[in-house]
């Protein structure tokens, strides 16, 4: 209508609503203007008047004739136009006008029409199409049909999406419609609709417009869910949510359990092959890991069982050193305390960790093996707005935490700290075997965390951690493995990272992470020493964007830039193969002095395509660069997975395919202790597999992979090295419920390496054949819980050793390592472990409870490796952990 | 260096570390001998008269070493191959005698120098990276062909010394020997048996290889630089119960009067070595200061048990240890014995002290 108030008109001759459109009809005056143009003897004149001919006549003028009437055209049939399709695929969510110019003849049949102001998506071709089909009652002039010429407009306003979905919980292993619970979509302006659902579950909103909602499933005594959700224009968006009781509903004699166990995420399907998801019941509650959130992911299919309770990650057959840890993208030094003791960021702050065992998305790069990705939750912010906390204690360390709203400001804060005092017990012991110690081995770690949402779309966290360990022990005797004398440990890293997620548009969404911190290493045995001072920046950047209905971007920045000084004076590295040097080694360490800085810029794009409902594929590349190979890494990689079944019990098979580049570690190609000039590991990944829901809780997956290596570096020889790894993982899972969770995980898998294209193969180092894991954990009632882990695990591999040498200059037998390396297996592992819970809910904010977690309930002496005399004639087996319980409390309001 | 050396190395040492703490909470031996425990043909040490040699040097190597066995049938003797194993590749001895290739030498790296020309050969005296026993077949007894004896001199050739990596310019020589109660032959090659198969067996005369206890083939290294020098260690006194012992009239202890071992007397022993022992490593000077040698004492006896098999006399960092003293627990029987005390430094320098032990 603006133009029609321009030119001075108001009013209009009709308006017609379509279906999906709405067609208006230009003011009557314009109107009149546009037959004046197209009359033979009229002309149609700005502002609607009618100019007479011109006279040759001087006699004075005749009265003037009657002007004459003319009649506006008249709609008389119009069928609408149909919103086009194209718009729908450009996912157009506002409202569009097209303006046309219609030549009708004096039939009042359209003969003409032409776009005078475009549209684009589609709308043109529509409103075209429409017109063609209008009809008309003619213009007239004094009463007699005549052509006309006539503006007509028509507006297209998108097409009313809707959700429809089910609402269920379960009851006896079987769905159970919730009838009466609240759904509500807002929208981002806030505004929200809701409704309830009906007898059998069932709800539906209609006529929602196109955006971005956030869809909120509540029902009382159940546990409210929570997603986002993004309708393109006329689509329907289908729910199907079950809902877990709350404990709070259950019988009394239930109260005081933990009720924040259920963990809500997202149903985007992930970008990898695999992605295994821990939740935070099970990260707190396996037995044998004392709790400890980390350790929880080497009870996972593909997971090797590392060396009595080191934290190495072995996944799939690929070193530790193949697997990155990640806090929310960050990467991180070091997880564990003194490589295994608990894990440097306390699991109270974890809301989840993501594993993926192989065939990672372009997000990830820089290792040949797998990757786990800590995510720390923001502060928690109860109802009651106030601050909560927890203190917990067991025989290793101790530890807090209080997090809530920072005041009025709308920040939250989380802070935490926690204190080992192994110290306490440990010096004794050691003093009494014959060492002075300065500093027992102790360790600290901190975290300290602001959060802010600004609004729905935006977010901005800061989030400060970091960990210290340190010891000194004077050892006065000296054994064959050359240990002996002042022994310095001190390790420290800090990180300051800083996150924002941003929603830019509806199909838009920026997350930004920076972090920068110090790693520092003071570590000295004998003679040999090694201090290192870096500062690492790793700034990441990624924007996903929504592209199509179906298509979706990801493209990101990976910068790592680490300044640093070392200061080393260090046995050489040894061959593989090669036996102990011997007391304070027999050759002249290596010394390096350096300042550097290390530059690893990455670039990757990755686009998420799900063709037709029930299909993803993720083709991506990541493009790496590395300042010390002077190369840049290409490695394409492709993910697909396909629904067979999308609808409970849901079939998928998945499939993944990626090449995968790790750059030499610093020592393997530097000046002094490597080999000057190499390029990156390369590593080969192939995987395929199938995951099958059995009931709403127990779903299992069976996957295959291979992973080729190439270009492998050895120690000090270069990149001579071959291998592969291969087998089969199977996982069958229990999803955690208001009792019970549990998983039985068993892996097949051999992993086999060449340290030359001459050398014979051999089995990997940590290669374990059969991995078998059973976890349960089941809620008693009364705040009692009990658990319990099994894992039957091949044997690990040994070289044997025998009688060789002996070096007369530093007076030690040099062994003859048995050829090839890794040639004979320990008996098979076998062990369970038993955890024991209990909650008290003193108060109506506060709970204490107790644990007992036994490791090695029955006391199985697994053989961990071969102990032999001093001149290796003989041997015996050396056995791990016994029967070991552990004890902690923990009180939280 | 995403996997920057913080990731990797710390890896590494935080393992070692671990490895320290469960070493010292461990419990040792777990049955077996200690090796401080005399009882069979053993070889102590080969001490070098100049650990650190400048080339053109002659060296004369010393070794100690006893024939403990009860039965003698073949008494062992001391054999010294007569080859210089000069600048192996990566310093790694077995290379001294693998077979070129296959992960092995690597043409120009390790001289295989016979001593007998060695002394007149200068860098002419090499003969690359052919084996010298290669020619011989296995079977033979080289015993009538080695020199014997307990000590056995070679000549430093003249362009031992080589640039190194990470390191000052320094050579090393490698020199081989064979304490054997039997016959010396050339062991017979596995061609699939890996770079470090030992190259000569001691047998008996019936040609079936001896038993660990009735040999050991000894690795003596001596580091070759130009201007650098190592003293061995210079021992004061060997100490019974804070007292000076007399060398030639050695100890004299009460036998062990309880039923059960652990209820026996303990003896303290402890050695005393100078202070000027322990030298300036003069390569290292760190930012935190200088770091000087790490010196121990390796205890052995025919009779008896410490209750450990070596001690920590001078930390590189800390000094001289104030407690390093063994006990020592007598026999029940009344018997006369050794014990040898052999003092190493970390480069190479050793010294010894020999008593003998009357148990009374």
């Amino acid at each position: 209508m603006t133009l029609a108030r321009e030119l001075g008109f108001s009013g209009s001759i009709g308006r017609v609503v379509a279906s999906r459109s709405l067609k208006v009809s230009l003011p009557a005056a314009l109107i009149a203007a546009a037959i004046a143009l197209s009359a033979p003897d009229v002309r149609a004149q700005p502002g609607g008047s009618v100019a007479k001919p011109p006279s040759a006549a001087d006699a004075p003028p005749p009265a003037p004739p009657p002007p004459p009437i003319i009649t506006m055209p008249v709609v008389k049939k119009d069928e609408g136009a149909s919103y086009p399709a194209q718009a729908i695929a450009d996912k157009v969510k506002d409202p569009a006008t097209v303006e046309l110019v219609l030549e009708l003849d004096a039939t009042g049949l359209v003969t003409k029409a032409t776009v005078d102001k475009s549209a684009g998506h589609g709308f043109d071709e529509a409103a075209i199409e429409a017109a063609k089909k209008l009809e008309f009652e003619p213009a007239r002039r004094n009463g007699q049909p005549i052509a006309a010429k006539i503006r007509h407009k028509y507006v297209f306003n998108p097409p009313a999406s809707r959700v429809v979905g089910r609402v269920a919980t379960e009851r006896g292993g079987k769905d159970a419609p919730l009838a009466g619970a609240t759904i509500t979509v807002t929208a981002a302006d806030g505004t929200a609709l809701r409704t309830t659902a009906a007898e059998d579950g069932s709800f539906h909103l209609d006529d929602l417009p196109a955006g971005t909602y956030r869809i909120t499933l509540a029902a009382g005594g159940y546990v409210e869910q929570s997603y986002d959700e993004t309708l393109d224009p006329g689509q329907e968006a289908k729910v199907a949510v079950r809902l877990a009781r709350e404990v709070a509903v259950l019988p009394p004699s239930e109260k005081g359990e933990d009720v924040e166990e259920v963990e809500i995420r997202g149903t985007r399907p992930p970008r990898e092959v695999t992605k295994r998801t821990l939740e935070q019941r099970e990260l707190s509650r396996i037995p044998g890991t004392n709790g400890d959130a980390l350790r929880a992911i080497q009870n996972l299919p593909g997971v090797a069982r590392p060396p009595a309770i080191a934290g190495l990650l072995i996944v799939r057959g690929a070193s530790p050193n193949e697997t990155n840890i990640y806090v929310d993208g960050t990467l991180v030094p070091i997880v564990y305390h003194f490589g295994g003791l608990s894990s440097v960021i306390p699991t109270e702050m974890l809301e989840k960790i993501d594993f993926y065992p192989g065939n990672f998305s372009t997000y990830y790069g820089r290792v040949t093996g797998a990757i786990v990705d800590v995510g720390v939750h923001d502060p928690k912010v109860r109802k009651d707005k106030k601050i909560h906390g927890l203190a917990q204690a067991d025989l290793i360390d101790a530890r807090v935490l209080a997090e809530g709203p920072l005041f009025e400001t709308g920040w939250n804060f989380a802070v935490a700290g926690r204190r080992s005092y192994v110290d306490l017990w440990l010096k004794p012991v050691l003093e009494q075997a014959g060492a002075g110690v300065t500093t027992a081995p102790v360790y600290y770690d901190y975290q300290l965390m602001l959060q802010r949402d600004f609004d729905k779309k935006n977010s901005l966290r800061l989030f400060f951690f970091g960990s210290d360990d340190r010891l000194q022990i004077l050892t006065r005797t000296v054994n064959s493995s050359g240990v002996g004398g002042d022994i310095t440990l001190g390790t420290a890293f800090y990180r300051f990272q800083a996150r924002y997620i941003g929603k830019l548009s509806e199909d838009t969404e920026l997350r930004v992470t920076a972090a920068i911190g110090k790693d520092a290493i003071d570590f000295s045995l004998g003679d040999i020493f090694f201090v290192l001072s870096s500062y690492p920046i790793n700034p990441r950047a990624e924007i996903s964007q929504r592209l199509a209905a179906g298509v979706r971007n990801n493209f990101g920045l990976d910068v790592f830039y680490a300044p640093y000084t070392v200061d080393a004076r260090l046995p050489p590295p040894p061959r593989p193969g090669q036996p102990p040097p011997g007391p304070f080694g027999s050759q002249p360490p290596l010394a390096l002095t350096d300042s550097d800085a290390v530059y690893r810029p990455a670039l990757y794009d990755d686009v998420e395509l799900t063709p037709w409902a029930g299909t993803r594929l993720v083709p991506g590349v990541r493009l790496d660069y590395a300042k010390d190979t002077r190369a840049w890494d290409v490695q394409p990689r492709l993910v697909v997975r396909q629904d067979l079944h999308r609808t409970f019990p849901r079939t998928t098979l998945k499939g993944g395919i990626g090449r995968f580049a790790q750059p030499p570690q610093p020592q393997e190609t530097n000046r002094v202790f490597g080999v000057p000039g190499l390029v990156s590991n390369i590593a080969n990944h192939y995987g395929a597999g199938v995951e099958q829901e059995l009931t709403r809780q127990v779903e299992v997956s069976v996957e295959g992979f291979f992973r080729q290596y190439d270009r492998r570096v050895v120690q000090r020889l270069g990149n001579v090295g071959e291998g592969r790894a291969f087998g089969i993982e199977t996982l069958l899972r229990y999803k955690p419920d208001e009792r019970f969770f549990g998983f039985l995980a068993y892996t097949l898998s051999r992993s086999v390496r060449k340290d030359g294209p001459d050398q014979p193969e051999r089995l990997f180092n940590f290669d374990q054949t059969h991995i078998l894991t059973a976890v349960g954990s089941y809620r008693l009632g009364n705040g009692w819980e009990i658990g319990g882990r099994f894992r039957y695990v091949s044997g690990s591999l040994n070289t044997p050793q025998t009688y060789g040498f002996y070096d007369a200059t530093v007076g030690s037998y040099i062994p003859l390592a048995g050829f090839p390396p890794t040639s004979h297996r320990n008996p098979p592992f076998h062990q369970l472990d038993v955890r024991i819970d209990k909650t008290w809910q003193v108060g109506p904010n506060v709970k204490i409870a107790a644990y007992l977690d036994i490791y090695n309930a029955y006391n199985q002496a697994n053989i961990e490796g071969v102990s032999y005399n001093y001149n290796y004639t003989l041997s015996t087996n050396a056995s791990g952990i016994p029967f070991l319980p552990s004890i902690g409390i923990r009180g939280e309001l | 260096m995403k996997r920057s050396f913080s990731l990797s190395v710390l890896r590494v040492l935080i393992v070692l570390a671990l490895f320290v703490i469960a070493a010292l909470v461990a419990c040792g031996g777990e049955g077996f001998d200690p090796a401080s425990k005399v009882d069979s043909v053993r070889l102590f040490v080969v001490r070098a008269d100049k650990p650190y040699a400048k080339p053109g040097d002659t060296v004369t190597l010393e070794a100690l070493f006893t024939d403990a066995r009860k039965d003698r049938p073949r008494a062992a003797k001391m054999y010294w191959i007569p080859v210089l194993c000069l600048n192996p590749q990566d310093d790694l001895y077995y290379l001294c005698f693998a077979p070129p290739g296959d992960g092995g030498r690597q043409a120009g790296d390790t001289q295989l120098v016979p001593i007998g020309a060695a002394a007149d050969a200068g860098s002419d005296g090499g003969i690359g990276g052919s084996n010298p026993f290669a020619s011989i077949p296995t079977g033979i007894d080289l015993a009538p062909f080695l020199p014997q004896g307990n000590t056995f001199s070679f000549r430093i050739p003249d362009d031992a010394v080589k640039p190194r990596k990470g390191s000052e310019p320094y050579g090393l020589a490698i020199v081989f020997n064979i304490l054997c109660a039997g016959r010396v032959e050339l062991a017979e090659r596995d061609p699939s048996g890996g770079v470090q198969q030992v190259p000569v067996l001691c047998v008996g005369e019936d040609g079936v290889p001896l038993p660990a206890s009735d040999y050991v083939i000894g690795i003596s290294r001596v580091y070759a630089y130009p201007d650098r020098v190592n003293m061995n260690p210079v021992i004061e006194a060997l100490t019974f119960e804070d007292k000076d012992v007399a060398p030639a009239l050695g100890i004299t202890i009460e036998k062990c009067l309880t039923e059960k071992e652990r209820d026996c007397k303990e003896n303290k022993i402890d050695i005393r070595v100078s202070d000027a022992s322990w030298e300036l490593n003069p390569s290292e000077v760190t930012r935190d200061g200088e770091i000087r040698e790490q010196i121990w004492v390796d205890w052995y006896s025919d009779l008896g048990k410490f209750d450990g098999d070596a001690r920590l006399l001078f930390d590189a960092r800390q000094g001289r240890i104030s407690d390093s003293e063994v006990t020592f627990r007598a026999p029940k029987n009344p018997t006369d014995g050794t014990l040898w005390a052999v003092v190493h430094d970390n480069r190479g320098g050793a010294a010894w002290i020999t008593v003998p032990l009357h148990v009374r």
